[in-house]
């Protein structure tokens, strides 16, 4: 008897639409990489959000409308009637409280901070600590304890595998690394071309509201595939959307359709290119898409440091700013995924924490991932100014506990000594 | 002693090729010879390796322009079959060519070991000349779905169409190799939430039919447990038409659960009142196994999936004591 057509495995077309395509804010699709040229803007994504005022207790926000799918129709009718009214809601939530979706009568409306404009500080008045601050910190049992054990009765943590899957991804995670240097290859493209692409796939990725696997498999896919074959910069963000539709189709359970992808691209291609493209990705990677990247690494880690969902937050924080530079391309996903969370554990705490649970898990100690935590530290500094803050503004929102919001780990560079070339590193 | 012959495999399995259209049509290294079966984007051939002699099997994927590309059921089998073709209880993914047809579609040729039958046709055949699969067999069999099933699961991929359909098998090896990963996934481990929407309904696990979206590798192990039933009574187990009948089929021979034997059950998202069945005796249902035959398919067909047997220690059990004796892998 046949099986009935599951979601995840129809064809994308019949899949939902993609939730937030006209969200996208007044920002161009890569207009940096200059490939918009004579492209007439699809009002969809250049309709401006309205900006938030500076949070007052006494004032009225104002909010879009909820999402509904993205249709031909529906921008036909927004480019002739320019966008829907802004609805005012009611009065600011309390601190903490995930401001993103906020009742109007019966529906459901979007208020999020404006991606295009620098998020106010006020929207997250939350504690993130203090370099002056005394912090208590638990003193954890250093033995090397397992920690899979209280999970036994739970077959979503598939305890009886956890050991030999984790053996296999690091066994296999070098085959899913690129030559740190293959930048040098390309003629038209080069690391700050590959940034803006990342920096606006981030925000793809999170108004599409997508699995954190996609978002990390996506960016593996783009190296690979520019590992080994010339693109052009015009041709750029067409081998980034096709590696956001390739990871969707790998990880989704709904995949969004691909006149979304064209609609979120600023029509800057067509459907034809974009299934072309997804031919010649799979073809030179060899359909190979079964790949470990840093996101499986790091919900062991997390797993292997107790973490509550500050660390969590702080730790993906950490590693999206690492998808962005393209010298962390010198680091292996586990190593990657090891740095994140002790530099997260630091800056929470205030200063150096790296359990013997979390070496042996990671097989990382504190002093081989230092080299790599001190550069997130950096890139944690920078996060917030320049023109590539869209992790930045990912993580100040209230859906991420304002993580972006906490303190540098400042002190974990101006520690002494050099650390010693790290194992991770390739 | 029960023991089980391995096909001869290359020391390293080499990566399947992939050849766009600019590289020799599959068709100008393929003979088609006989169509065996028929998949959801296409048919599947036996064929013949024109340079070799070898015989494969050839399953065509139309992938067509106007609609949304590569399908994910396609892609996954693909790049898990890369990942998994290396165990001698997958099968194994030879080569990968990509044509375009007469009416100018792109055609995706997955080209596979050839195996002479499948455990459907091999489980028909036992029932159409009237007898029974000998014990030894069955235990062979199993043995190697589990070794199987263990291999894929430590892998962190979930099969979710585990079925005799779906079990291809060299008549005079006995050798048993999982195909078909259309529905399978990787997955993260603890585990997301999925599709329910997935199994065919007769190996279909209780907790997805009661709308249970996490779900983890207990899904394949009752599958195993429904497997190892037909291959003792030559019969499927549930064979329920519909998601409601499937329920009442399992709850009538099983017993219908309630919150002791499976904590939780009464929160899923399809729990009703269901008419109250006590448990039936697995020898009445399934007759013809030992004991320690009888103790495994019940820990197969644990309705806590918590308590389900993993595949990894079903390998252990007593039931295959003296095939894991004669076991070289």
């Amino acid at each position: 008897m046949a099986a009935r057509a599951a979601d995840e495995n129809r064809r994308p077309g019949v899949g939902r639409p993609a939730p937030c395509v006209r969200d996208m804010g007044s920002r161009r699709a890569l207009t940096d990489i200059k490939n918009l040229v004579g492209v007439a803007p699809n009002p969809c994504a250049v309709a401006k959000k309205p900006v938030l005022q500076k949070s007052r207790r006494d004032e009225k926000k104002t909010a879009l409308p909820s999402s509904r799918p993205m249709t031909r129709k529906f921008v036909a009718s927004l480019a002739s009637k320019g966008q829907p009214e802004c609805q005012p809601t009611g009065a600011d939530p309390e601190p903490g409280v995930d401001q993103r979706k906020e009742p109007i009568g019966d529906g459901i409306i979007d208020i999020d901070v404006e991606l295009d404009e620098p998020v106010d500080d006020s929207d997250c008045d939350v504690d993130m600590g203090d370099e002056t601050e005394n912090k208590d910190i638990m003193n954890q049992d250093e033995s090397l304890m397992d920690i899979d054990s209280a999970d036994s009765g739970n077959p979503l943590a598939a305890t009886e595998y956890v050991e030999e899957l984790y053996k296999f991804y690091r066994e296999n995670e070098a085959k899913s690394c690129v030559n740190p240097d293959y930048m040098s290859s390309q003629q038209d493209i080069n690391a700050k071309m590959r940034a803006i692409l990342i920096d606006w796939l981030i925000e793809v990725h999170y108004k599409f509201e997508l699995m954190d696997e996609t978002l990390f498999l996506t960016v593996n896919v783009i190296d690979r595939f520019l590992e080994k074959e010339v693109v052009p910069r015009k041709k750029l963000q067409l081998v980034g959307i096709t590696a956001l539709l390739l990871a969707c189709k790998y990880e989704e359970v709904s995949v969004p359709v691909v006149e979304d992808l064209v609609l979120i691209s600023d029509r800057a291609y067509t459907k034809g290119q974009i299934l072309e493209m997804e031919k010649l990705i799979l073809n030179t990677l060899q359909f190979n898409m079964s790949v470990p990247t840093p996101y499986v690494f790091m919900k062991r880690f997390l797993k292997a440091a107790d973490a509550d969902k500050q660390l969590e937050l702080v730790s993906f924080f950490m590693l999206e700013l690492c998808l962005v530079e393209y010298q962390m391309l010198n680091y292996r996903p586990s190593h990657l995924a090891a740095a994140a969370v002790y530099t997260a554990q630091c800056a929470i705490n205030r200063c150096q924490q790296w359990t013997k649970v979390c070496e042996s898990h990671s097989r990382y100690t504190g002093d081989q991932l230092l080299e790599c935590s001190r550069m997130m530290v950096d890139f944690h500094q920078k996060a917030g100014t320049g023109k590539l803050t869209g992790v930045h503004r990912k993580y100040s929102t209230y859906k991420f506990g304002c993580a972006a919001k906490i303190l540098p780990a400042q002190f974990m560079l101006e520690l002494g000594g050099t650390a010693p070339p790290p194992s991770g590193a390739i | 002693m029960a023991t089980i012959q391995h096909q001869a495999k290359p020391a390293v399995a080499a990566a399947p090729s992939t050849t766009t259209g600019g590289g020799q049509r599959a068709m100008d290294l393929y003979e088609k010879l006989e169509k065996v079966g028929e998949g959801t984007y296409g048919k599947v051939y036996r064929a013949r390796e024109k340079a070799t002699g070898r015989i494969v099997a050839l399953k065509k994927t139309r992938l067509p322009e106007d609609d949304e590309g590569v399908p994910p059921t396609a892609m996954r089998e693909v790049s898990l079959l890369r990942m998994l073709s290396q165990d001698p209880h997958v099968v194994r993914l030879l080569d990968l060519k990509q044509g375009v047809n007469k009416e100018g579609q792109t055609i995706l040729y997955l080209v596979f070991e050839y195996m002479d039958t499948d455990l459907k046709k091999f489980i028909r055949g036992h029932r159409s000349n009237n007898e029974k699969i000998p014990a030894a067999t069955v235990k062979i069999l199993m043995y190697q779905l589990c070794k199987g099933v263990a291999f894929v699961h430590g892998r962190g991929v979930l099969h979710r169409d585990l079925k005799p359909h779906n079990l291809l098998m060299d008549r005079k090896t006995m050798a048993l190799k999982i195909a078909d990963l259309g529905l399978s996934r990787a997955i993260t481990v603890p585990v997301k939430k999925y599709t329910h929407e997935i199994l065919t309904l007769w190996y279909r696990a209780p907790e997805i039919l009661l709308g249970a979206t996490h779900y983890s590798t207990p899904v394949d192990i009752w599958s195993v447990g429904c497997i190892f039933a037909e291959l003792v009574t030559n019969q499927p187990l549930f064979p329920g038409d519909s998601e409601l009948q499937q329920l009442l089929h399992i709850f009538k021979l099983l017993g219908t659960p309630n919150e002791q034997v499976w904590p939780g059950v009464g929160k899923l998202p399809n729990w009703h009142e269901y008419p109250q069945w006590k448990p039936t005796k697995l020898s009445a249902l399934v007759p013809g196994l030992d004991a320690d035959g009888y103790d495994l398919l019940e820990k197969l067909l644990e309705y806590e999936p918590a308590k389900r047997i993993p595949a990894k220690k079903a390998l252990e059990h007593p039931y295959f004591k003296d095939v894991r004796k004669g076991d070289a892998h």
